[in-house]
């Protein structure tokens, strides 16, 4: 008895199991509680569903599998769907990775011109909302043949797209490809960088050709990266809403995501609920093989150890066109979305692209009543904007706050017991809600905190539902780079506090936090500036009375007031970028740091 | 079978540091050259610049009559053209690549036929004592193991010169004093020019058949290891070769004759030079090696600072008044600690460096005045 | 990444028994207390008090009002009415879309979160089921509006109609002039194919109902005449039509109908086209939609009206219902009975809202008529009688019973 009493004071004894048990209860309320509640809302009748199930609303049943898997309707409630997804995620990883992988091959190991300018650039697509790039898209190709008005390309060009490159499947994937492109820069670019150029230069020493060497050599050792990148990128893009919805609904293209939102709003939550779970489902399948495949070779990068200086592969001749392809590429994604969103939003009528047509209206122009086409004031004179502005900003501040340092305790925490049981049950834990599509997250965040239990109070339409949902969703980002860090980090510098005698918390402040510094802050980033571009996660939970710029913007979209969804749509964009970079300059963190670990 | 010339060669990295400053050297076919000097002191930049893998700010470089590289004509050999073997100081073996396809990879590159492939990669295997891992990946070998695999990968292709950056560093001891060995023989049994990299001065010492000794760029002296040292060119060279260091002891010089008296506040001695030079009345420095310091009955009292047996030898520290200097005694004896010991001086190898130019002067004898 | 696999499989074991026995349990009790019935309304009492002891009480409560609306004036509406009559309460209007609105209000109303006391809606087929059925919010008039509204007040009180027309544009080559669609079924012509437009009808709940509606006998009997009329030749089913309405929705979708996201977006996108587009948008975009450029040109859009059969499009109420959890009701009621004074409905020309600006109520709007038939519309616009004659109108019974149907086979059509 004294044994076990003493074990059990030896192992609380130690702050890092304390933290693991603290986040196993923690994680187990809300992010495993939440797949229950999503199995049990699989098997009742949600009151939407009263008129087609005939029976009174929490009594079980079996109707939303039977429908989904029946004969009738399976294939196009989820073959179909499911297809779509499949595709349009798949090829959508093929275009980051030849994009992001390219890039940053150049950056990394060619004497591109402009290098520091196109890396900044480059990340833009990333910070950016996700459906930016979409509404881009639609601004920029849409014409007369296809939605009535012209887009910017046809107003320059006279050329009219036609409809499969407009909406559907090609832009989706191009789309979401490009969004993606920065990550897998990130991603593979690291591994470029930290690849001992050795491994290069021995092929070369030994009269290996160019291309033999990139292809037998240099592809297969960033492969884990690839690998991963695909991973995360495919599971990204299966999860992606606003895409879809915007690029796919005209021409009725569905992928899950979307049928999970006309599920779950429309008359049979019930099986947007068992599409939620088969999206799991695939993400789960998918980490798993990734885990298969990888293996034993999983760390290519650390075999060789040091990592020498870079030997920069000359481009000669080709170095000004590849340049200036890269520039125009980095332009097509980051900065012509910007240009098309200034000026969707200075038309006074859209679709007419001329001088005489703008103005600043949109922007701090007054109100001129309901019958106008400026039925509101300016964005930068309209107190609901600065309202809902405000609301985001202290939104991702709390999501940041909290995922951030969650996510860098749960990192400590994970790699101090490393190998142990409760440190991979944590570790996995952290990482679920990653693989939970937000829109199910959210109406499961809805059914689980709408009601009083026990001592938690209903949190439906309060401010605490946004920052709980927000702090769990991102910390998948942010204990994957507290982790990270930890890792870099050698115990021994903690062990040295240890026997001076420094207590705890006295060590993580004083030692371990200073030195981690720009690795922690990057884990606050990435949460932060996700939560100021997220919608899918919060537009079931937010209530007219805690707006955030997201769905304010998705609120005039559906109104039609396109001036202002663009003018939105920028100001979002700007105070991402103004903070990201701020951030970045002043602490050295960035986001690339953040996910690349 | 090439001669290597380096013809003033500089590189510059960015835009201020000079990593190489004006390097003249030839390289003869057939030597075993170390490039030895502290890190940061520009050697493995030279290696690297001779492969080609790094660009020279300045000057040429010949392989034999071809010029492989210079600057003024604008002449750049890439790397797969110069018919060199490197051997990376981290090995840089392919990890996604068997032991057999790492080592056959190159030879794929010569377009070799199949068959002469397989027994080269099965005769170096023999040879470097890997028969047995042949099938295994990197990952899966001890250090002293991808060793030999980055060795044989190297040497499989028959190349007339290879260039080795310090190959040895990452190996422990008993290894790395195993495979000097090996590394020796291999020189010798491949024909072939070898550079190597290191900042262990006894590994250039017992492994070359020349020592470039770089500082800061600038090469310090060019000659076979026992010259080097033996007659370091300055106190740097000196001091660089041989463990326990060399002495030197600050000392006035006063003309006497075809001698110099050299004094301290603690002895007085008369140094000889072997050859007539010119001599000053001025401040120098004595350079002595540790074994030219001779334990004996009577001489210079001493007190014995430190002992430390070695079985072989014994390293001591003597201590006169506040100058310390190193000796070396042979056989296996033990001194006391601060126990009173006596020495004197013999040979003609004791070196006289000017004080304010650190260059050496001249070679000559000791003898004690006082 | 096995442990995962291992724990997602034992929660999903967990889940499936936990399922089972809930089910059990809700098994038993389904039986005594909810025999699916299918709901019919009961006729609301006619209240007795009158706005003014409406208004007295509530300013006697003294509680904040809040209103939930998808109409934007009635935000206005509610600066204006508090601004003169209830100047000393604090009050708060929020413009939220029917979708969310009846997820919202049920939620709040079901955990007893405060949130609004009386809400403007449409959709009625989820208002029924979903808000009405379960207790969430009631329907309430008093004799004031029973006098103004007559038999719209059952089964739900209707505050606005609005109704959605066909809108098309001349196309290049004066392809239409007015009046020259005559025949819903051009829209499954194969000519003008991915050229007809209308907003999501599974994220735009009225536009559904409009479908469910045309899948009625009545409406079903009209579209096969109206066939007959178009093609020259009778109807054929399809085996998975049950009637003409059926097959008209799935011709619709299969000649690549287009689904917008936003009304007046549809509506700008083609009185700007240069080719031929329609849609079934509201006709409240319809003035705003048209426009002169800086260099002359207009965009030019038309409506369909009486010459388009058998209908130009559906007419559908915005209801104006009570919360059961409001904290103050009686304001909440006195501020719908002054929605219904043609002061509610255009402004007096001197009451202001918020910003300052004089409220205008309706005035100049197209496609708004107040369930207050006398209310007069605006210029040019016809009156609500007038156009329920041409229109289908909606039938919230009738689509929430079958709106499951028709969801269900336009999911298997699209």
């Amino acid at each position: 008895m004294k044994k076990r009493w003493n074990r059990f004071k030896t192992f609380f004894s130690k702050p890092y199991n304390v933290l693991l048990v603290l986040f196993l209860v923690f994680l187990g309320f809300l992010v495993v509680l939440p797949l229950i509640s999503i199995v049990r809302d699989t098997f009742i009748v949600h009151s939407a569903e009263k008129s087609r199930v005939h029976q009174a609303v929490g009594t079980f049943t079996t109707y939303h599998w039977e429908r989904l898997f029946g004969k009738q309707f399976s294939k196009s409630l989820l073959w179909d769907p499911l297809k779509n997804s499949i595709v349009t995620s798949a090829w959508a990883c093929v275009v980051s990775i030849l994009i992001g992988g390219s890039f940053a091959w150049l950056v990394s190991r060619s004497d591109m011109r402009w290098k520091k300018l196109l890396t900044k650039l480059f990340i833009f697509p990333y910070i950016m909302p996700s459906w930016t790039l979409a509404l881009a898209w639609k601004n920029f190709f849409k014409n007369i043949d296809i939605t009535g008005s012209n887009g910017i390309f046809y107003s320059l060009t006279g050329l009219q797209v036609p409809t499969w490159f407009a909406y559907g499947e090609f832009p989706i994937i191009i789309v979401t490809g490009l969004h993606y492109a920065p990550f897998a820069y990130i991603l593979i670019g690291g591994i470029l960088h930290n690849m001992d150029a050795n491994l290069e230069e021995a092929a070369i020493i030994l009269k290996t050709s160019r291309l033999r060497m990139f292809l037998r050599i240099t592809i297969p050792i960033v492969m884990p990266a690839v690998l991963s990148t695909i991973i995360l990128v495919f599971s990204g893009a299966m999860a992606s809403f606003a895409t879809p919805q915007f690029l796919g609904l005209p021409v009725r293209y569905f992928v899950l995501t979307t049928e999970l939102y006309a599920s779950i709003n429309g008359t049979n939550p019930g099986v947007g609920y068992i599409l939620a779970m088969i999206m799991i489902l695939i993400s789960v399948i998918i980490m798993a093989v990734n885990q298969r495949l990888i293996g034993s070779r999983k760390s290519y990068a650390t075999v060789t150890g040091k990592s020498a200086n870079i030997s920069i592969f000359h481009l000669g001749v080709w170095r000004t066109p590849i340049s200036i392809l890269a520039f125009i590429v980095v332009m097509c994604m980051s900065v012509i979305p910007l240009v098309t969103f200034a000026l969707e939003s200075l038309l006074a009528y859209t679709g007419v692209y001329d001088f005489s047509n703008l103005t600043l209206s949109f922007w701090i122009g007054q109100a001129q009543g309901h019958d106008t086409w400026q039925s509101e004031s300016g964005i930068l004179r309209n107190a609901e904007v600065y309202r809902t502005l405000w609301n985001s900003l202290k939104l991702a501040f709390t999501c940041s706050l909290g995922a951030g340092t969650l996510g860098f305790l749960a990192g400590y925490s994970i790699v101090r017991r490393r190998g142990s049981l409760l440190s991979r049950l944590v570790e996995d834990l952290t990482f679920i809600p990653y693989l939970i599509p937000s829109m199910a997250f959210s109406a499961i965040y809805l059914s689980m905190f709408a009601t009083k239990h026990g001592i938690i109070p209903s949190l439906y339409g309060s401010f605490a539902i946004l920052a709980l949902i927000g702090t769990i969703k991102y910390l998948p980002m942010a204990s994957r780079s507290g982790v990270n860090s930890m890792l870099q980090l050698s115990p021994e510098i903690e062990e040295a506090g240890i026997i001076m005698g420094v207590p705890w918390v006295k060590r993580m402040t004083r030692i371990i936090i200073p030195i981690e510094k720009t690795t922690i802050v990057s884990g606050y980033l990435l949460p932060f500036i996700s939560a100021m571009r997220e919608l899918s996660l919060f537009v079931i939970l937010v209530t007219a009375n805690n707006r955030v710029l997201t769905t304010l913007l998705l609120f005039y979209d559906e109104k039609g007031y396109t001036q202002f969804s663009n003018a939105v749509n920028l100001l979002i964009i700007i105070v991402v970028l103004v903070i990201n970079f701020t951030v970045e300059k002043l602490t050295g963190a960035s986001i690339e740091k953040g996910v690349g670990g | 079978m090439p001669t290597i010339r380096l013809v003033d060669i500089t590189k510059k990295f960015g835009k201020g540091s000079l990593a190489v400053d004006k390097l003249n050297m030839e390289i003869k076919n057939g030597e075993f050259v170390s490039l030895l000097g502290p890190s940061g002191c520009g050697k493995t930049t030279t290696l690297r610049m001779i492969a080609g893998l790094e660009t020279p700010t300045e000057g040429e470089i010949y392989f034999d009559d071809e010029c492989v590289f210079s600057d003024e004509k604008g002449i750049n050999l890439s790397p797969d053209k110069r018919n060199v073997g490197f051997l990376f100081q981290n090995y840089a073996l392919w990890p996604h690549m068997t032991v057999y396809k790492n080592i056959s990879f190159g030879l794929e590159n010569m377009k070799w036929p199949k068959d002469k492939i397989d027994a080269r990669v099965k005769e170096i295997c023999k040879t470097m004592r890997i028969e047995e891992y042949m099938n295994r990946y990197p990952a899966e070998l001890s250090g002293g193991q991808q060793q030999r695999v980055a060795i044989a990968r190297t040497l499989a292709p028959n190349p007339k010169v290879l260039l080795m950056d310090e190959p040895l560093s990452n190996l422990d001891a008993k290894l790395r004093n195993d495979m000097r060995a090996e590394l020796k023989r291999l020189h010798k049994t491949t024909d072939s020019t070898f550079v190597y990299v290191t900042h262990d001065q006894s590994e250039a010492m017992t492994l070359s058949s020349k020592v470039a000794l770089i500082k800061l760029g600038i090469l310090q002296q060019y000659c076979p290891p026992l010259e080097l040292y033996g007659e370091p060119a300055n106190i740097f060279c000196a001091d660089f070769m041989g463990n326990p260091s060399m002495n030197f002891v600050d000392v006035k010089g006063v003309k006497d004759g075809d001698s110099l008296i050299l004094s301290n506040d603690h002895f007085k001695v008369r140094f000889t030079p072997n050859e007539k030079i010119e001599l000053k009345d001025k401040d120098y420095v004595i350079g002595i090696r540790p074994e030219f310091v001779k334990i004996c009955d009577d001489g210079i009292e001493a007190k014995v600072i430190s002992s430390l047996p070695s079985g072989m030898e014994t390293t001591l520290s003597l201590g006169i008044g506040t100058v310390t200097l190193a000796a070396v005694a042979f056989g296996s004896v033990d001194y006391a600690m601060d126990s009173t010991v006596h020495f004197d001086f013999e040979g003609n190898r004791y070196v006289l460096f000017d004080k304010e130019s650190e260059e050496n002067l001249t070679l000559g004898s000791l003898e004690i005045v006082e | 990444m096995k442990k995962l696999l291992a724990l997602l499989l034992a929660v999903l074991m967990c889940l499936s028994l936990a399922a089972c026995s809930s089910g059990n349990g809700g098994g038993e009790q389904a039986p005594a207390e909810t025999p699916a019935e299918e709901p019919a309304p009961a006729e609301t009492e006619t209240a007795a008090e009158t706005f003014d002891e409406l208004l007295a009480a509530g300013i006697a409560n003294g509680n904040k009002l809040t209103i939930y609306s998808t109409h934007s004036v009635t935000v206005t509406a509610l600066e204006a009415f508090m601004k003169k009559y209830a100047p000393e309460i604090e009050y708060e209007g929020t413009q939220i879309g029917d979708t969310n609105q009846v997820t919202q209000v049920a939620q709040e109303v079901k955990e007893g979160v405060k949130g609004a006391d009386i809400i403007f809606i449409q959709d009625g087929a989820r208002v029924l089921t979903d808000l009405v059925d379960e207790g969430y919010v009631y329907n309430w008039y008093n004799q004031e509006i029973k006098d103004l509204v007559g038999d719209d007040c059952e089964p739900l009180l209707v505050w606005d109609y609005c109704n959605k027309v066909v809108m098309y544009n001349n196309g290049a080559d004066n392809t239409y002039n007015e009046g020259d669609i005559t025949n819903l079924w051009f829209a499954t012509d194969p000519a003008n194919k991915g050229a007809f437009w209308m907003k999501d009808p599974t994220t735009e709940g009225v536009n559904m109902n409009f479908l469910v509606n045309l899948t009625s006998d009545e409406n079903a009997a009209k579209l096969e005449a109206a066939y007959k009329e178009y093609y020259g030749k009778d109807l054929v089913l399809d085996e998975d039509c049950p009637n003409a309405g059926y097959q008209f929705i799935k011709m619709l979708y299969q000649n690549e109908m287009m689904l917008g996201s936003s009304d007046s977006t549809i509506a700008k996108d083609i009185a700007a086209a240069e080719k031929p587009q329609s849609g079934l948008l509201t006709l409240n975009k319809y003035l705003k939609s048209r426009g002169t450029r800086e260099d002359g040109t207009t965009f030019n859009l038309l409506y369909a009206k009486d010459e388009l059969k058998p209908t130009a499009g559906f007419i559908y109420p915005i209801y104006g219902l009570q919360v059961a959890n409001a904290d103050n009701p009686e304001l909440a009621k006195a501020f719908l009975i002054w929605l219904y004074s043609e002061e509610g409905w255009y402004g007096d020309g001197e009451m202001t809202i918020a910003d300052g600006s004089v409220y205008k109520g309706m005035q100049g709007r197209y496609g708004d008529y107040s369930g207050n038939t006398a209310n007069p519309v605006a210029d040019g616009d016809m009156s609500v009688v007038e156009w329920k004659k041409i229109l289908v109108q909606e039938d919230a019974v009738q689509a929430a019973e079958h709106r499951a149907d028709v969801e269900d086979f336009i999911q298997l059509i699209k």
